[in-house]
């Protein structure tokens, strides 16, 4: 009996100790990671994640990078000067504690070089985010070619 | 296959697809002269009618040098903008329109604004990993030209070395930009606003001394003249953001005696220092964005009417394509007795084939080629026009997507020229020969 | 290479109306004979010309040189056995205008394969030179005179060395003593060099200098003399 309720006291506080996910919303020791999106994007091509992250705990976390497929995803900054448009690979980007960093289309991403498969709107897609030394897996939401934003970009959660 | 392409440097890959494009016209007309020798027989017929074909030659040199000079002007413009754009990092501001800030901030088209507070401007010069936080506090001018309260560590920063003197060291000192109105040694007094309407009152018995000339920038920053911020607080009457005592100019500032500034350039030790301050200040009281994106946006948004022009272009050349096309049928009715003597005294079938093929190929490869010539020479013209009134420098040179354009062209004409020479070998010897 | 002989069969040659341009049951020609076709306008003697020298295909016949019938060669058999067999004359020159005197005498180096184009346009300068148009090869042809432009004429049907001449009122255009100086060098050329020179003129003072004379009316043969 004392072994049931410690097994279901266990299961159902498991959450608190694991991620939890929305459809969209990762989350782990206070580092949440939502709305991760990509437009998409023919295979071979690169596709880049934008997504925000908050940092509510009490430590400046620092965003690294993530996975995906089994390839490492690169934290690329936007530049836009003469010579066009460019992506340059970051070694990492602080998350200040109780503060949010976002990246965005022109601003920040995590690149995905040379997808091994078309990504189009609609499939499932899962990658991680490397971030105050956790590895949150986040549901990627696939936009179309063009998209500008997450479909609930602006809602709270 | 597709790897072996992505690996290729972006020169090899045009390249490649200019030489893939000109090919087939190039092959047909391999194919057509192989192993004969038409060209001075040819030269003879040209020059025979060199009233019409030089009109044919101008048709096609002006479709041509549409195409190409509004690809190179487009790509000029685009890049000259961008280029202005390029010392930029970081611009932080009070919220509001982004793309006004920068046009105010980047491009010197002021609009009234609201202020980043003196309190603001110490959190973000004091940040981590700012190198520095320049105060770009534009309003007055002087003969057109917009004065800018800065700092010295901009003037070096947008510049480089100067040109010529020195950086300002007082409040009542200015380096002018590469083509301002001041030269060194001289001074100014600023009118309060900008254009028709500035006032040149305003700010009597005040003067600045220019100490300096900057290098050519490339952007609006030429015609301007940079001044300490302090100077213009204190030409508006204003605390110059300084201890009464304190007469140094620059940072730091004492936020309670700094009146205030429109926006603020920050530049990062540290590439990636740039995102992480841009995402810290981004919040309810600051904006912080990226001239780069802003301006990227901006031209992905012309990207669409660039695309509608250019396939006006395209148009246009087809068109031209098609009259040429039919304007050599007519030509060959010209030349068609001189066709038949040919036959008549024994010239095989491609031989004749030959002649009128190659003399259509002179006359389209001529107005391709001049139409090059003229397409790179309005650019040029245009780009001239366009640094004049905008002060933003913009260069057009022939690039890869005009080389393209061309032979694209070149090859679809030379393509399409093999029908009148079939045609002209299919006419009826003897009703040519008695004409 | 020597003249072939020319000897036509059955030969006939309607319009699309259906009318008769040309009906001639046979003809026969030595190699080296000189002919001259005569007789009113209309009477068929440039179509039978121009049978003979394969810029017209017949309607029915054989026309056959040194027994080849170029009646049922393709065109471009046709335009090949003109360019190694034959030399035209045509009544107005056919010059071009913008090539000197000796580019269009030495026309057909611009087609013939690579090893014949520097002879033909030696021998173009040599004939200019008999027809009496030595050091003027340079010059532009509009500025030489009617008779002079149609011994450039001449001398371009020559410059392949052909062994048949076949000239379509080659006089026709020129005044009397052009004419006739013309017409007798034709004729002591094509003789010198054993060639068939076959004409349709009205002159009767060249038709006089050919060996044989065929006339014709409503495309028939209605008179064959010996000269």
């Amino acid at each position: 009996m004392r072994a049931c309720l410690l097994s279901l006291l266990l299961i159902v506080a498991a959450p608190a100790f694991a991620e939890t996910h929305d459809d969209h919303v990762a989350e782990a020791e206070g580092l949440r990671v939502v709305h991760v999106w990509t437009p998409a994007t023919g295979k071979g091509s690169d596709a880049l994640f934008y997504m925000e992250i908050e940092n509510s705990s009490a430590a400046e976390a620092m965003l690294t990078g993530g996975e995906a497929g089994g390839q490492e995803l690169e934290l690329v900054g936007f530049s836009y000067g003469a010579a066009g448009e460019a992506w340059t690979v970051l070694p990492g980007l602080p998350v200040p504690a109780g503060a949010e960093l976002d990246l965005e289309p022109k601003v920040l991403a995590l690149r995905w070089s040379s997808v091994p498969m078309d990504l189009v709107p609609g499939a499932e897609l899962e990658i991680e985010v490397e971030v105050g030394g956790q590895h949150l897996h986040a549901h990627v939401e696939i936009g179309e070619a063009g998209a500008t934003g997450h479909s609930h970009a602006g809602h709270n959660h | 296959m597709a790897e072996l392409w992505a690996a290729l440097p972006n020169a090899a890959q045009d390249l490649l697809l200019a030489l893939a494009l000109v090919a087939p016209g190039l092959l047909a007309g391999a194919l057509v002269l192989r192993g004969l020798r038409p060209l001075p027989l040819v030269g003879a017929m040209l020059r025979r009618f060199a009233f019409v074909n030089a009109l044919f030659v101008a048709l096609i040199a002006v479709s041509v040098g549409l195409g190409v000079g509004l690809l190179a002007q487009e790509r000029g413009l685009r890049q000259g903008s961008a280029r202005a754009a390029e010392k930029f990092d970081l611009i932080v501001a009070a919220p509001g329109s982004e793309v006004t800030v920068m046009l105010a901030a980047v491009y010197l088209q002021p609009s009234d604004m609201a202020l980043v507070t003196g309190p603001q401007y110490a959190e973000i010069a004091g940040a981590e990993g700012v190198a520095f936080a320049a105060p770009i506090a534009f309003g007055d001018s002087f003969q057109g030209a917009p004065v800018v309260g800065t700092t010295a560590d901009f003037v070096t920063h947008l510049a480089g070395p100067l040109a010529e003197g020195r950086v300002f060291a007082t409040s009542e000192e200015a380096v002018a930009g590469a083509f301002a109105p001041v030269a060194v040694g001289g001074s100014f007094t600023p009118a309060h606003g900008h254009g028709p309407m500035a006032e040149g009152d305003a700010h009597e018995g005040s003067a600045y001394t220019v100490t300096g000339r900057m290098a050519p920038t490339g952007s609006p920053w030429d015609r301007a003249l940079l001044v300490p911020v302090e100077g213009v607080w204190e030409v508006h009457g204003l605390a110059n953001g300084h201890a009464p005592d304190d007469l140094r100019i620059g940072p730091p500032f004492v936020p309670e005696m700094m009146p205030g500034t429109p926006a603020v350039l920050v530049h990062a030790a540290e590439l990636w220092g740039n995102y992480a301050l841009k995402s810290r200040f981004t919040r309810s009281d600051l904006m912080a964005f990226f001239p780069g994106t802003v301006l990227s946006q901006l031209h992905g948004l012309m990207r669409d009417v660039r695309s509608a022009m250019s396939l006006m272009a395209v148009l246009t050349q087809v068109l031209v394509t098609l009259s040429v096309l039919i304007g050599l049928m007519i030509l060959v009715r010209l030349i068609a007795r001189s066709l038949a003597l040919l036959r008549a005294i024994g010239a095989p079938l491609r031989f004749v084939f030959a002649v009128v093929w190659a003399y259509s190929a002179a006359l389209i490869l001529s107005g391709a080629g001049l139409g090059l010539a003229l397409g790179w020479g309005a650019a040029r013209a245009i780009s001239a026009a366009v640094t004049a009134r905008t002060d933003v420098l913009v260069t057009a040179n022939l690039g890869w997507p005009e080389a393209h354009l061309v032979a694209g062209f070149i090859s679809l004409t030379l393509f399409m020229a093999l029908l009148p020479a079939w045609l002209a070998v299919r006419r009826p010897l003897l009703t040519d020969l008695r004409t | 290479m020597t003249a072939p002989a020319l000897l036509v069969e059955g030969l006939r040659v309607t319009s699309r109306e259906g009318r008769v341009l040309l009906d001639v049951p046979q003809l026969a020609l030595a190699p080296g004979q000189s002919l001259a076709l005569r007789g009113a306008s209309g009477a068929g003697k440039s179509t039978l010309l121009h049978v003979l020298s394969g810029l017209v295909r017949p309607t029915a016949g054989r026309v056959i040189w040194g027994g080849q019938d170029i009646a049922a060669l393709t065109e471009d058999a046709r335009a090949r056995f003109r360019r190694e067999t034959l030399g035209l004359v045509f009544q107005d020159c056919h010059l071009f205008e913008e090539l000197s005197a000796l580019g269009n005498a030495g026309l057909a180096s611009a087609f013939a394969p690579a090893s014949e184009r520097a002879p033909i346009r030696n021998a173009a300068a040599e004939w200019l030179a008999v027809l009496g148009l030595a050091h003027a090869g340079a010059r532009a042809v509009d500025s030489f005179s009617g008779g002079e432009r149609q011994r450039i004429a001449v001398a371009r049907a020559l410059a392949g060395g052909p062994p048949v001449i076949l000239a379509d009122e080659p006089t026709a255009a020129l005044d009397r003593a052009n004419a006739d100086a013309l017409g007798a060098d034709l004729v002591r050329l094509a003789a010198e060099g054993g060639r068939t020179l076959i004409v349709v003129t009205h002159d009767a003072t060249l038709a006089a200098r050919m060996g044989r004379q065929l006339t014709l009316a409503d495309g028939r043969i209605v008179e064959d003399s010996d000269g």
